[in-house]
């Protein structure tokens, strides 16, 4: 399973993709964008089955880039999990009115990403 | 300021530290913001606008901030460095965002966080209502400063 991890802050990035990797060990390549416009590029280049998007990133954010993304033909259906601080409830309507598939707030911890990954997406075994 | 408008911010401070690192920290009363002697050596700012204008700083001691940064990251940082930099800075930026779950009558929008050396003399607008609450905890002293009002109405 290719997973894209997108948030401006590399510690961020590693935590994400270590806590996936905990659970998943062997069973996901990770990908990592600082903001939209790396991730855009990275789907270009690779096959991504799943992302892991922040909200508030420079260059292009993380709901301008769910947008675009919506607007693939080849991603149009690409499980994005919004991972972000933005806890009130008016951003997530906003998040899932842009196309996420699903969201959680940070503070992240492990089960959580780990649930939204057995929710949409088995690792192949 | 409002004691409804700082609770939020408290209680994401507390949540995110124990959630994030297993860390329980603990504040003392909250006074006005004095200035640069509220400031530590290192603090990470993020900016609030919308209905209601302001700032979050968070204020570490360079010893309490290397700790509080491999407390999240499981890094060890000899120095402040930019895996520490982006540490503290997650940190406020995940406060900032968790508090307007309790700002829920303003909707706020968030800056990106900057990470700031020293004792900077922050020239705040002179009306923007602002309080630090200091804090304790078992990887050392930091201090929250939140700076929040509502923008006014103008008529049209």
């Amino acid at each position: 399973m290719n997973v894209l991890v997108i948030d401006d802050a590399r510690v961020m990035r590693k935590i994400i993709s270590n806590s996936i990797n905990e659970n998943y060990m062997g069973a996901c390549r990770f990908f990592e964008a600082r903001d939209g416009v790396e991730a855009m590029e990275m789907l270009l280049e690779n096959h991504i089955d799943i992302a892991f998007v922040d909200w508030n990133m420079p260059n292009m954010d993380g709901l301008e880039f769910t947008r675009n993304v919506r607007d693939m033909d080849n991603y149009s259906d690409l499980k994005m999990i919004m991972i972000t601080s933005e806890a009130a409830r008016y951003m997530v309507v906003e998040a899932v009115k842009a196309g996420v598939t699903d969201y959680i707030v940070k503070p992240v911890v492990g089960q959580k990403l780990w649930g939204k990954i057995e929710r949409y997406f088995l690792p192949e075994q | 300021m409002k004691s409804d408008y700082i609770n939020p911010f408290i209680k994401a401070t507390e949540n995110t530290f124990m959630e994030m690192m297993n860390v329980k920290v603990e504040n003392s009363n909250p006074y006005v913001y004095r200035g640069a002697e509220d400031l530590y050596d290192v603090s990470a700012i993020i900016g609030l606008a919308g209905e209601a204008r302001g700032l979050v700083v968070l204020s570490f001691s360079r010893e309490s901030c290397l700790k509080f940064s491999e407390a999240f990251t499981g890094i060890k940082s000899d120095d402040i460095d930019e895996i520490v930099c982006d540490a503290i800075g997650e940190i406020v930026n995940i406060i900032a965002g968790n508090s307007k779950e309790g700002l829920l009558q303003f909707r706020i929008y968030i800056s990106l966080p900057k990470v700031v050396f020293g004792k900077l003399d922050m020239r705040l607008p002179r009306n923007l209502p602002t309080i630090t609450v200091p804090y304790e905890s078992g990887l050392g002293p930091f201090n929250l400063t939140v700076g929040l009002k509502e923008e006014e109405q103008t008529d049209r």
